[in-house]
Order: structure tokens, then sequence, then C-alpha cells
């Protein structure tokens, strides 16, 4: 056994506002650089929508992620031998105008602009070409734009629904949506990494973040191909590739990611897992419909005294397993496993996951009637405004078994909760609905806890980083300059 | 003249791509990349780039493939139709390589944002490009039968460099053109280290036997615990 620390994520979709706070914290540390203004590490999508790049979700346009080859797992359309044939030109790198061309305004024309009889006006400025251009989009044109045909329409995940589910999702009176932020996942089986010819792109060992090197980087573009969730970026002026960073330097001095700490609607948690590295490759490559469960079996128990053992011998520190202990994560993915990766056939093992959101199911309108508890509700859980068709693509390959599980527990605790504050419904059925899903009060309690009052140092748990320790802290500062941050050209 | 020329600039041109190129990879990695600008424009890429790089890749293979082993090339084109399919094959090349690069180069005046990419030394690597394969089509079509000469007169000269006895009596005699064409190939490699040109030393050839996955420490687990 192998034991690796990876710092995962969970966002809880259902607290999701889409206010984008996380996306401008993190453009103002990161990416307000030239040639990074189109980057967005951190974006919120609406779903149902075409995303950031357009359409990223399809693969049959972006050949990203890794696909089964006979019992072999090899990447879509890079690897050793693909790979080295699209140097010189890849056909299936998204270009700018899959994302948009950055722009800023003509601001001094307002002050400046000479007396007249009008009003001056701020044209928009490509940050491109410094000309003046055309708004045809941005990264988030899709933004509360369920049932326009240019984009919710055109989802990707509603290939598989039926014409007339997607009908029923798009009536006016019925519209739904819901925001789903993206981050670069931090896979346990980064297709960036597996298709980076320079071997530049790196999963740092301590912690599993995915990081490119800077000097390594010679620009052959083929992670921001291989990446199935399209968060790699290609930085036109500087000619190399940029990531999220997991803001790996306020990690290393017990701070939380900007996109995390800012967050408003407190959806984000942090913390460690402790997985099994010798297992990646076997996981990885189980048939689809075990995709969920295997990924979950790769986490190991901080808590089993021979996890712990192993853990010591492949020289994780005493804190970081005491972290894994009090990993919010943990919680949501192993115990009470309520969070799902997002888009788990890529078969990149993500270390970010996602609770589906609940919607309005609460406030369903039936003949002219709130329907709010009934005794057969589970009857009508098909019926929620979103289909679980729909989450099933998104979040469970397709497994809506998986994702029904998880939405009858969010809906049990909040049963729960409205027996003790409302007292409308009945103890015991609260508990028969709690034992459906193999729940008792008292992981209600802490899901409930966890999700509505856990405060800043329970939702983040990070573990320290032993900069004492640190190879680069060893060595001559003038070897390692411009190794970790971006250099200007 | 004729040392400085044949002799002086050609020591140096190597010299300058030895040195410059070690000193740009050694200390400065981060400014060496493809600098693709795919992510600006792909479709005449596709068509230039491609016809481009394939075309100079078999070219400059050819031209090496000649210098390691002339006796046995030059053996090998002694029967006539060997040669005549070389020459063919390699003057088809040539001009798949001419038609890429001018493709590349209609591309980045053209295309405005192209054009924002694009540096000044660039246009130079633009300039010795077109020159190259200019004099080079031209050799192979005016002074034909190159690959059975090349091996005879010009590969003892570079041989001569490196054995640090430099002769040049059988070069001064060729005509104009081969001289410009060899010579500009020298201006070339000089301008490796200053240019994007320097890619070509990035060519990732380790990653046909790397892992797929890359794990990089930063610190030293054994101290940990202890």
């Amino acid at each position: 056994m192998n034991v690796r620390a990876q710092i995962a994520m969970v966002f809880h979709l259902d607290k999701c506002i889409g206010c984008h706070t996380c996306s401008v914290a993190c453009k103002n540390i990161w990416t307000d650089r030239k040639g990074a203004e189109y980057m967005w590490w951190n974006n919120v999508e609406t779903k149902p929508g075409t995303g950031y790049p357009t359409q990223w979700e399809d693969q049959e346009i972006y050949q990203g992620g890794w696909q089964k080859h006979g019992h072999r797992l090899e990447l879509k359309a890079s690897g050793h031998w693909k790979g080295m044939t699209r140097l010189y030109h890849n056909p299936y790198m998204p270009n700018i105008n899959d994302y948009y061309e950055p722009f800023s305004y003509d601001y001094q024309q307002l002050i400046n602009a000479p007396a007249d009889d009008d009003q001056p006006t701020a044209r928009p400025i490509s940050l491109v070409t410094g000309k003046p251009m055309d708004i045809k989009g941005g990264p988030n044109w899709d933004d509360d734009l369920s049932g326009t045909p240019d984009y919710a329409r055109s989802d990707v995940n509603l290939r598989d629904l039926s014409a007339e589910m997607q009908e029923a999702m798009f009536q006016l009176e019925r519209m739904v949506m819901f925001y789903l932020p993206r981050i670069c996942n931090h896979c346990l089986n980064p297709a960036c990494v597996a298709a980076c010819p320079s071997g530049a792109i790196y999963k740092r060992a301590e912690d599993g973040v995915v990081l490119v090197n800077q000097d390594k980087c010679r620009g052959w573009r083929l992670c921001i191909s291989a990446c199935p969730y399209k968060k790699v970026y290609y930085n036109w002026k500087s000619g190399k590739s940029e990531k999220c960073i997991l803001c790996y330097p306020r990690l290393e001095t017990g701070q939380v990611p900007a996109c995390m700490h800012s967050c408003v609607g407190r959806i984000r948690y942090l913390g460690v897992l402790l997985y099994d590295a010798d297992k990646i490759e076997t996981i990885a490559s189980v048939p689809e419909e075990q995709l969920l469960s295997k990924h979950r079996d790769i986490y190991l128990d901080p808590f089993n005294k021979q996890v712990v053992q192993y853990a010591k011998d492949c020289g994780i520190p005493d804190s970081t397993i005491v972290a894994a202990q009090k990993s919010p994560v943990y919680k949501f993915v192993k115990e009470w496993q309520i969070a799902l990766p997002l888009h788990p056939e890529f078969r990149t093992l993500p270390s970010l996951f996602y609770v589906p959101p609940l919607l309005p199911i609460m406030s369903q309108v039936r003949d002219q009637q709130v329907l709010v508890s009934s005794k057969n509700f589970w009857g009508n859980i098909d019926e929620i405004r979103i289909p679980i068709a729909y989450l099933a693509q998104l979040f469970a390959a397709g497994n809506e078994h998986e994702i029904e599980c998880i939405l009858k527990k969010q809906l049990a605790v909040r049963y729960l909760r409205r027996f003790e504050t409302v007292g409308d419904v009945s103890k015991e059925w609260v508990e028969s609905l709690l034992s459906e899903v193999h729940l008792n009060f008292e992981i209600a309690h802490s899901m409930y806890h966890l999700t509505s009052l856990a405060p800043f140092h329970e939702r983040f748990v990070i573990p320290p980083a032993h900069r004492e320790e640190s190879i680069e802290m060893l060595r001559e500062t003038s070897l390692h300059k411009g190794e970790t941050g971006f250099n200007t050209f | 003249m004729e040392t400085l020329l044949y002799i002086v600039f050609p020591y140096l041109a190597m010299l300058t791509c030895l040195i410059g190129s070690i000193i740009r990879i050694r200390f400065l990695g981060y400014t060496i990349s493809s600098f693709s600008s795919q992510f600006f424009e792909s479709k005449l890429l596709y068509w230039g780039s491609r016809m481009f790089h394939t075309g100079i890749v078999i070219l400059l293979l050819g031209h090496l493939v000649g210098l390691i082993i002339p006796r046995s090339i030059t053996l090998f084109t002694n029967h006539p139709l060997r040669l005549v399919i070389l020459e063919v094959t390699a003057f088809a090349f040539a001009l798949m390589t001419f038609v890429g690069v001018v493709i590349l180069l209609y591309r980045r005046i053209k295309e405005p944002r192209v054009r924002v990419v694009t540096r000044k030394t660039d246009f130079l690597v633009y300039g010795i490009l077109l020159l190259q394969i200019i004099t080079g089509i031209w050799v192979a079509y005016f002074h034909r039968w190159g690959i059975s000469w090349y091996t005879t007169v010009l590969a003892p000269y570079i041989h001569s460099f490196f054995t640090l006895s430099p002769d040049i009596s059988a070069f001064a005699t060729l005509p104009v053109m081969i001289k410009v064409h060899a010579l500009s190939g020298f201006a070339f490699i000089a301008i490796i280290p200053f240019t994007r040109l320097i890619h070509f030393f990035a060519y990732p050839y380790h990653y046909f036997y790397r892992q797929y996955l890359v794990f990089v420490s930063n610190i030293n687990l054994e101290k940990i615990n202890h």
C-alpha cells in the first residue's frame, strides 16, 4: 500500500447562489496579467448551459480525458505516440473564440472627450489587440439563461434525455437551473500530467496539488486538450500553460484558497483525504458503472490503525493524519456519501466533489396545493423539477440510483429539522425516512451541522505544510527563482 | 575575405549556437517555448505548420545523414534510379516546406491577433528560413544531383571544421547559390539561441519512455516524524 495525502474539496451546490465572488477573488490574485486575462481558474456556470469554454463537456469536440482501450487506460487524443503527432498542430485545442476575447473599456474617453452635444461613451477595447472590438461573449455568458436555445438547450448533458423531459425542464413556469462553480479538480489520475510531453506538469507528492512548472513548460499545448474539464489554460503572452494552483502559497501558510475563503454561500469545504496511490490505474480503469463506488474505495479510513501505520511508513506527517481525521471532505465523500465528482466518466478521479442540488423539490405545486409532506413523497422523487437523469449525467456517469440516494438523504435531513423546528411531521415518519437511506438521528444531525452551521475552522482543515522541511527552503534561492511564480517575460 | 566568410563565420556561428543554447536552456528555461499562436488562429496553422514542420524535419535529417555517412550515401546513390527517386522526393519536400512557410508568413501578417504575439526576432527567423528554402530549391533545380555531390564536396568541408583543420579549397569553387545556401545555413544555426528556434532543442523525446503520472515532492518525507 502506497499511502498519499490529497487535499480535496467539496462544493455544496444547494448553497451556491451564483454570485461569482469566488471567480473575482481568484482573478484578482492570479490571472490579472497580460496573456491571462481570458483565464478564469475559478468560474461559475449555470446548468443547464454550455459553460466555459463553450461546450467543454463535449469530448467529441475536445477529446479530453481517458478512455479504455481494451483493458488498458489511454489518453483519448494524446499519449506517448498519438500526442507526439500533434505537436505541430493540435486539432482538439480550444481557441480564443471558444473562451472569449478579453476586453476592457476606453475609460479615458469619458474624461478626455472634447465638449460636445452627446455624452461620450467608453468603447470596449480588446485586451489582445488593443483595438476597439465588439463584445461577442464572456466567461459567464450563459449566466441565468436556462431555457434559451443557444445556451441551456445546447447543454451536452441533455443528449440522452427524451424530448419531453427536455421540454418539461424548460417550461416557463417550471424553469429550472442551478450553479456549478468549477476549479481545477487536482485529480488523482490527471490527464494533463500524463499528456505533458515536457514533464512540466506534476502532482505534489505531499498534498496532491497539480502544478505546471513554468520553467519546464515548452508550450506543446497537449495538456489543454487532454484536461477534460478545460482547466489548463494557454498564456498566449508567455507561451506557457497555466492552471489553478489551489492557492498553494496560501495553503502552505495555513490560509484557505481565495475562492473558498471568499465564498458568500459558504458552499466550500476543504480537507485532506488519504488514498492508496498503487490503486490509481486499476480504479481508473473499472467499468463505467463501478467508477463511483470504486473511486470512493481508493480513499482510506484515517481512523483505521493499520492505515495510520501504513501512512506513517509512507512518510505522511502525523499532523496530516490528524487533519485527515478531521477532514470535512471525508465526511461528505466517504461517511455520508453525498458528494460526487463531476463527470466521473472522464476517468481522471477528481478530488473535487459536489453535493448535487436538491432544487425546489420542497415547493412542488400540484392542483393548487403546495406539497410539503406526503406519505408517499418518495414516489414523487422522479418528478422533481430537474430530471434525475440530468444530474446523473453530470455527477454519476448516468447512474440515477446514486443521485436518488443522495437526494433522499438530503431530504431526510430536512424533514428531521422540520420535525424539530416546526413539528408538523411525526418522529416515526422521520425515522423511517432516515432508516431508508441508512441514516440515524446522530449522523443526520452532524450532516445538518456541517452543512448549515459549521464555522470556518470546521469547513477548512488544512494540514501544516512543514515548510521547514521543504527542499525548496534548503536550496539557494537563486536556483528556484521563477519556479513557483509567474515571471513576466 | 574568403577565410572570414568560409572559416571564421561558420566557427563563430556554431560556437554561438553551442554556448548560447547552453546558457539559455540552463539558466533561462522560462523563456523557452514553442510560442504557439494556435490559440488565436487554427485553420491556416493546420496546413502551414504541418507542411512546414514535416518538410523541414525531413530535409534537415537528410542533410544530417549526408554529413554523418557520406560514403554510404555516395555508394547508395551510385545507381541512377535511386538517385533520381531521392532527388525528386527531397525536391517535393522542399516545395512543401516552401508552401508551408509562405502560409505561415501570410497568417502572421494577415491575422491581427497573431501579429500581436509576433516578436521582432520572428521576422529574422522567417527571413533566414525563406532565403534558405529559396536558395535550396534553386540549388536543387539548377545544380542537380546534389545528393551525390553534397556527400563528396560539402560533407568534407563541414567535417574539416570538426577536425579543426578547415579546408575550403573545394568549397570556394562552388557556384554562388550553393555558397549562399551554406552560409545562410550557418546564420540559421547562429540565431538559434536568440530566437524561438531554440524550441527544437526542447523536443520532448524523453516523453516516449516516461510513465504517465509525475509526482514531485517538495518535502523531505524521511525527515518528518523523526
